[in-house]
């Protein structure tokens, strides 16, 4: 039962599948080296990059803003999400203009940010915290508001102080879609990072995949992107292991 | 006031729109306050009423015009070729438990890659012209209008289908009657998502190489320092993506009425 419906048996065979066509083209020639390079070549480069310091300096880069961003979002998302998500007639006036705001895509306000902040990491923090921000305050909002009334009601006849609701009753019952928001926030400020620098830029990976863009040397452009993907997959796969922890 | 309020001659949702109205309109003048006042600096921030009336001016403006519709024909374009392919992909594995097992997790797989990566690919393959926009476009469209699809089917009670089978439903009949119609409330959900996303996709694409498209003056104005235009110009993506949104939730609100009974 359980190896039939093994989740990883059509992931590694989907993975192999468009492996097996990207060689397979690419080695009989049907496609434009520029396009799609060989997969040998694109392996080759990757090994390479993977050997030279600067490319670490760039992943350094891409993960020092990030994690500077995030680190903005989850303080300023978590406080006003607690103060807005606390008192309900702060909700009903600020949640709808957050919401409208998560609507908008964010990227065009990302002129501004170069505008006030330069092109170096500033501009990057700057648009990817907002980013993750919104995400963070809105789930917490969210969560606050799924603690059920009764709970409330319950401590507070109890005698709960001020600090109990907060620290024992609230804070625990909005943790899990709090949470939520705050996973999404970290792999949307990886992508927002990536996406400023890929604007423009002068460090990051999302530099290097510009340059090698611009430049054509498609074959650096996939192993970058290769190397954007894997370090998505740990963080996702991180992310997964350490909340189905803290949760179970 | 106060005792206005009390009595409820204003309902409570109200004072709240009307905070929210004064809030904005608030921050609107504090802006104006500090960019006359220079405390910020102009070369940066535009004061409010310059940018309304740089509106104003685009509104006249032929080629700003056009560079709208233009981004608006590739957001639609993208969107329907996201949408359908994701929609009847999305039913159709989730209505089988199997498929369902075999194929989520590889839809999961390929959403976590941060698609912005593969933006120079979109390039490569479709050009620098309108057909990138809608190709990444369509692939922001695509995943989230398929999650809601596989997520809608399968949240369909087994014993409605059941019901409707042993009540001599036939197969298109259960479809039609049972299935789309609940799947329909997730399903718009990931609609307004999926219109969200391709606005979002064009706008990267024209943001990051365009010749024409309203991406394109949003990258001429900002290398110029034409602060006042910049800004006219993101207040009004932005504010056509609120206005998009809330449509869609309204349709949202509409079409889920009758379940909530």
């Amino acid at each position: 039962m359980r190896s039939r419906y093994d989740p990883r048996i059509p992931q590694i065979g989907a993975i192999l599948f468009i492996l097996l066509i990207w060689y397979g083209t690419t080695g009989l020639g049907w496609v434009h080296p520029l396009l799609l390079p060989k997969t040998t070549l694109v392996i080759r480069k990757l090994v390479e990059l993977l050997q030279v310091p600067e490319t670490y300096f760039h992943i350094g880069v891409t993960l020092f803003e990030m994690t500077v961003a995030y680190s903005i979002s989850v303080f300023l998302g978590v406080g006003v999400g607690f103060i807005v998500g606390t008192y309900r007639y702060l909700t009903d006036v600020f949640e709808p203009i957050l919401l409208a705001m998560y609507a908008v895509p964010l990227i065009i306000f990302y002129p501004l940010a170069i505008l006030f902040f330069g092109f170096e990491s500033g501009s990057k923090i700057a648009y990817s915290a907002v980013s993750g921000f919104l995400i963070i305050a809105i789930y917490t909002i969210m969560g606050i508001k799924s603690v059920s009334k009764q709970l409330i009601a319950v401590s507070m006849s109890m005698g709960a102080s001020q600090r109990d609701m907060l620290f024992k009753v609230l804070l625990p019952a909005a943790w899990p879609i709090a949470l939520m928001g705050f996973r999404l926030a970290v792999i949307i400020c990886f992508i927002s990072v990536v996406a400023g620098e890929m604007m423009a830029a002068t460090a990051g990976l999302g530099f290097k995949i510009g340059q090698s863009s611009e430049g054509f040397r498609t074959a650096d452009l996939y192993a970058y992107v290769l190397i954007i993907v894997i370090i998505a997959f740990i963080i996702n796969w991180a992310l997964r292991r350490s909340t189905t922890a803290e949760v179970v | 006031m106060r005792t206005m309020l009390g009595k409820g001659i204003i309902p409570w949702r109200k004072t709240a729109t009307i905070s929210r109205a004064v809030v904005i309109i608030l921050f609107i003048l504090w802006l104006e306050f500090m960019v006359q006042r220079e405390y910020l600096d102009p070369l940066f921030v535009a004061p409010p009423s310059e940018i309304f009336r740089m509106m104003l001016v685009q509104f006249t403006n032929q080629n700003i015009l056009q560079a709208y519709g233009i981004t608006a024909i590739e957001v639609i374009l993208g969107f329907l070729i996201g949408a359908i392919p994701a929609i009847l992909l999305g039913i159709s594995i989730g209505v089988s438990r199997y498929l369902d097992k075999a194929f989520t997790p590889i839809v999961l797989l390929v959403y976590s890659i941060p698609k912005i990566t593969l933006l120079p690919l979109f390039i490569l393959f479709f050009g620098i012209y309108i057909n990138s926009k809608i190709a990444f476009g369509a692939a922001h469209a695509f995943f989230p209008i398929i999650l809601s699809a596989i997520g809608g089917t399968k949240t369909v009670d087994a014993s409605l289908i059941t019901a409707a089978v042993s009540m001599g439903a036939t197969r298109s009949q259960v479809f039609r009657s049972v299935i789309i119609p609940h799947t329909i409330y997730p399903l718009i959900t990931g609609l307004r998502l999926g219109m969200n996303f391709a606005l979002l996709g064009v706008l990267l694409a024209e943001l990051f190489v365009s010749r024409q498209g309203i991406g394109y003056y949003v990258r001429v104005y900002t290398s110029g320092f034409e602060t006042a235009e910049l800004y006219a110009v993101v207040v009004v993506i932005a504010l056509i993506a609120i206005f998009l949104n809330e449509v869609m939730r309204a349709v949202e609100k509409r079409l889920s009425r009758w379940q909530t009974g």
